[in-house]
């Protein structure tokens, strides 16, 4: 909590503070979209959509909430501020914040003083502070000084929905120093939003005001309890979809011409395919394996009749994959849509992302002076013959896309829609691929996409990829990496490989990395660098 | 301000307040009557991806002569209202080569000579830490008008692989996106900020709602204590958050000053007329028919961006918030670079820019001149409704920069050699126009730049370099 002028009357829970420092920076995390729609929804039961019309969220290391970039531009300021003047104007005053007919004015300002610690305690996500009571206070007066009880009420309420203690999540801690203690209400907010994405629970609260989140104890018990909770399976599958790149398959156009069954009905429902398979694991055991592993999804019969299944499945039941053909969600079309072209499977941006978002790669960046003139590609050719030209010998291509097409060659048998195939142009399939420079535990030639998926499923290189992500997520901002001197990259690579260690010992179950993140000790500590 | 243009404001504003708005000339006459001496200077920095055309591959820069051809041709006439620069061979490479995207390294360069952005993938972790120049700019010229700066687009995301927003403006550290809708530009021109309308079904134009941005002693109420919270963060930020709420407090005095630009106890129909400025004698809100303007999603599920219609209604509200005076800087990004899904079905091409760029060897050359054949028209549209606006005894052009740009010279192998620049436009009188500038550097270009608007300072991450004399 910020004290600014370091006359807080919020009750500030103790904290120990850890031996191994703080988790990074002090920070402001701006809402995204979701986020604030959860929370307009959490403060003023409003109904979905107060956000459509704002801007998109610039979206970083393939999330849309990494703190650095999430900034309030003149733009947002104002869709910020038109927004809120329609929420606020929907305040029911007679319920929010009551007072007699014709009180005088002295009454009045008592239950305006009691609406603004109430509302503002629910926006800020903590008890006001006698600074914070008075601004608003003054608000309150001069506009009744202008109009009537309910107006002053509800532009109360508009600025509150504008202030930054409502659309940041502040990890400021209180005082300065090297390291700062976060609040407890600080530690109820992150704890919320990491798991639901939406501001804490009356539980959570009531944790925050009995200070029963120092310990790490006492945080894995609210994390574990808001993992059974509905709310936390569409957000936490959200980030495995963005991990994967594959959270905006439904946005990704297929050429009509060409793909006449890639109906919008049909896009609809593979992106559903994907949250609902990804919430499925989560619920089941957020099995890492299973993730990649499954024998099984859950379709409707569009997807049914994709999947090439006997008999139509009804809406949206499991369904056993044929299994020569399918194994997993980079099996499914979530995953091979997202990563195709509009009229052709695109291998280079398979094997990309294949590298470096599932197994957390690198790509080496192009030659500063690279000149390129590609080769003319005859159409009649498989779409690996053509790729292929990356890799001719002495090609200047060839150093990087060696990483990356082989990877994406072995998901050949899918085409941009998804549908399995086993020619093209007349000719046959050739899915054998090979995971180059990764590490010896899965490096090697595979046979197709279902070997692959079969060989990264269980190694080392996966769950420490899933951890080092989970951890971008989860704290909304990059790890870091260099130099290596630096003490942060030591803490960041500490954290990493205990989220991993979690893993290992859970039967790779994903939702142990939030627990293992919120148990670390310096999770209540962020430093002034 | 003188007396005088504050009568003329303030009857511009009753009667705007008094009209129906939409599609009525504000007071041709009487605008015209009350035109000021002198008159501000725009720039307007427009970006297109993938142009491929000049100079043609080989051609030694030194004896390259100046041309608006091919592609450009509808630009040709011009020509002596235009300056062109191609850049040394590999200017900037230290720029363009420390990023892992082309694409998006190269957008997120072109106005800042910044490399500051980190790539990991096809992601920025971290925008450029430096001001574009339409930016510093703004941050010049911009107090006077309502709107600093106003920044559209046409098709500017992509959501294949994850989104992937490509930006080119920055401020304080931050992305400033462009507004990709005509009707959402229209409401943020002309009515404060609100949201845009709901397209109607019959297509017709939705009226545009009244302002959402409180105007009046409230509004001032409000943006006291949203300051003085941001304010009272910054105290106790961390280093890394200061540019952050900087940003934060740019944009809260950004909607102070709408409020105290617009006369207390007027209706409040968009402002226009900067300090010292009354708006141009073209003056007016557009009649828009409602357009799609962005790819529907899911795919087919709707109609697709109706790319030339919006293109179109795009320039002219560019040329409304210029000529009302709303901005004196106003940026169009023309598409996404490496766009993966957004096809040309009306010029009868189906692949996408991305492929198009970078296909030209497997012949797709012509298809990808068709699209930035489109592209030029509406420029050349652009440019001559600044032309044909007089100012004084000359017309907006002569008082604007206009600046055209891409990101690679040779866009199949992400080529930044002698990358062109064009500026249409005289500054004002600071810009000697007709005549090609061969060789210098990225940011002593950025530098000259900016030397037209009455700023000298140094520009990117080479910006100890001169700048280069445009006059």
């Amino acid at each position: 909590m910020v004290t600014p002028t370091g006359t807080s009357t919020v009750p500030v829970v103790p904290v120990q503070l850890p031996a191994a420092g703080a988790l990074g920076p002090v920070a402001l995390r701006r809402l995204n979209k979701v986020e604030y729609e959860n929370t307009a929804h959490r403060v003023l039961a409003a109904a979905p959509g107060v956000t459509s019309k704002f801007i998109d969220d610039d979206s970083s290391l393939g999330y849309d909430n990494i703190s650095a970039i999430l900034s309030v531009t003149p733009l947002l300021a104002e869709q910020y501020a038109s927004t809120a003047k329609s929420l606020a104007a929907g305040l029911d005053v007679a319920k929010e914040a009551p007072c007699t007919n014709g009180a005088a004015a002295a009454a009045e300002v008592a239950c305006a003083t009691t609406f603004i610690q109430q509302f503002g305690k629910r926006a800020f996500r903590r008890p006001l502070v006698a600074s914070d009571v008075t601004r608003y206070s003054t608000i309150f007066q001069d506009k009744r000084g202008r109009s009537d009880y309910a107006a002053a009420i509800h532009l109360v309420a508009e600025t509150m929905l504008q202030s930054p203690y409502f659309l940041y999540k502040t990890e400021m801690g209180e005082g300065s120093g090297v390291d700062r203690k976060l609040t407890s209400y600080e530690l109820a907010t992150q704890i919320s939003y990491l798991v639901t994405g939406a501001p804490p629970d009356t539980d959570l609260v009531a944790a925050a005001e009995a200070g029963k989140l120092g310990t790490p104890a006492e945080r894995e018990a609210q994390v574990r309890r808001l993992l059974g909770s509905v709310d936390s399976t569409p957000w936490v599958a959200s980030f495995v979809t963005e991990w994967l790149g594959i959270a905006a398959a439904g946005h990704v156009a297929k050429d009509q011409a060409k793909f006449p069954a890639y109906t919008p009905s049909l896009s609809v429902a593979v992106a559903e395919e994907s949250q609902r398979f990804v919430g499925s694991v989560l619920t089941t055991n957020g099995s890492l394996e299973a993730l990649f592993n499954a024998d099984w999804s859950i379709a409707n019969a569009e997807l049914g009749s994709l999947y090439g299944l006997g008999q139509a499945p009804a809406d949206w039941q499991k369904v056993t994959l044929p299994a020569d053909q399918r194994l997993g969600i980079l099996t499914q079309p979530a995953f091979l849509v997202a990563t195709s072209k509009a009229t052709d499977s695109f291998p280079i941006r398979r094997g990309k992302v294949l590298r470096t978002r599932v197994m957390c790669g690198t790509v080496p960046p192009p030659p500063a002076d690279l000149k390129v003139t590609p080769v003319a590609l005859d159409p009649n050719l498989t779409t690996r013959e053509r790729f292929l030209a990356h890799e001719q010998a002495g090609s200047v291509c060839a150093g990087c896309h060696s990483l990356m097409d082989p990877l994406g060659f072995g998901f050949e048998n899918y085409d941009a829609t998804g549908a399995y195939r086993t020619s093209e142009n007349g000719k046959p399939i050739d899915a054998t691929g090979e995971i180059k420079s990764i590490s010896p535990e899965i490096d090697g030639p595979f046979a197709n996409a279902l070997e692959f998926t079969q060989r990264i499923a269980k190694s080392q290189v996966v769950r420490d990829c899933v951890a080092r992500e989970s951890v971008r997520w989860s704290l909304g901002r990059e790890t870091v990496s260099t130099p290596d001197t630096d003490p942060k990259v030591l803490r960041d690579q500490a954290i990493v490989q205990a989220l991993s260690s979690s893993l290992r010992v859970s039967h790779s179950d994903m939702r142990e990395l939030l627990v293992a993140l919120v148990k670390r000790d310096e999770y209540g500590f962020r430093s002034d660098q | 301000m003188p007396s005088r243009s504050i009568l003329k404001r303030r009857e511009l504003l009753l009667s705007l307040g008094s009209a129906s708005f939409l599609g009525i000339p504000v007071f041709r006459e009487t605008l015209a009557e009350a035109q000021a001496a002198s008159f501000p200077v725009r720039f307007i920095p427009i970006y297109l991806p993938g142009n491929s055309t000049n100079p043609r591959s080989g051609e030694n820069i030194a004896s390259y002569s100046f041309r608006l051809d091919g592609v450009l041709s509808a630009l040709a006439p011009f020509a002596s209202e235009s300056l062109f620069f191609t850049l040394d061979n590999n200017a900037g490479s230290a720029l363009w080569g420390r990023t892992s995207e082309p694409h998006a390294a190269a957008i997120t360069t072109l106005l800042t000579g910044n490399s500051s952005a980190k790539a990991n993938g096809d992601t920025i972790t971290q925008y450029a830490v430096a001001d574009s120049i339409d930016q510093i700019i703004a941050a010049q010229i911009g107090t006077q008008t309502k709107f600093s700066s106003i920044e559209a687009g046409v098709v500017t995301e992509t959501h294949s692989n994850g989104p992937l927003q490509a930006r080119m403006s920055f401020r304080q550290g931050v992305a400033q996106p462009p507004i990709q809708s005509p009707m959402a530009l229209l409401s943020r021109l002309f009515s404060g900020g609100a949201p845009p309308p709901a397209p109607t079904p019959s297509g017709s134009t939705p009226k545009v709602p009244a302002p959402m941005v409180d105007t009046s002693a409230d509004g001032k109420s409000m943006l006291d204590a949203l300051i003085a919270e941001v304010t009272e963060l910054k105290a106790v930020g961390g280093i890394g958050e200061q540019a952050k709420l900087d940003q934060h407090l740019t944009s809260l005095r950004e909607l102070e000053k709408q409020i105290v630009t617009t006369t207390p106890g007027m209706p409040n129909p968009g402002g226009g007329g900067g300090v010292g400025v009354t708006p141009g004698s073209g003056c007016m809100a557009p009649a828009l028919a409602s357009v799609p303007f962005a790819q529907s999603y899911p795919p087919g599920s709707g109609p697709s961006p109706d790319i030339p219609n919006v293109t179109s209604q795009q320039f002219e509200l560019l040329y409304q918030a210029l000529v009302c005076d709303l901005t004196r800087v106003g940026s169009m990004q023309l598409l996404c670079s490496a766009h993966t899904e957004v096809s040309y079905d009306w010029l009868g091409i189906k692949d996408d820019h991305h492929a198009l760029e970078h296909n030209q060897a497997s012949g797709t050359g012509p298809s990808l001149n068709k699209v930035q054949s489109f592209f030029s028209s509406e420029i050349a549209t652009f440019l001559n409704r600044l032309k044909s606006t007089p100012e004084g005894s000359g017309t907006m052009l002569d008082n604007s920069v206009v600046l055209f740009f891409t990101d690679f010279s040779d866009s199949s192998g992400h080529s930044h050699d002698q990358l062109p620049f064009y500026v249409f436009g005289r500054g004002g009188g600071k810009i000697t126009p007709g005549r090609n500038i061969p060789g210098g550097g990225h940011t002593n270009l950025l530098r000259g730049l900016i030397n037209v608007f009455g700023v000298d300072k140094p520009v990117g991450d080479d910006g100890g370099g001169p700048a280069m004399v445009l006059g």
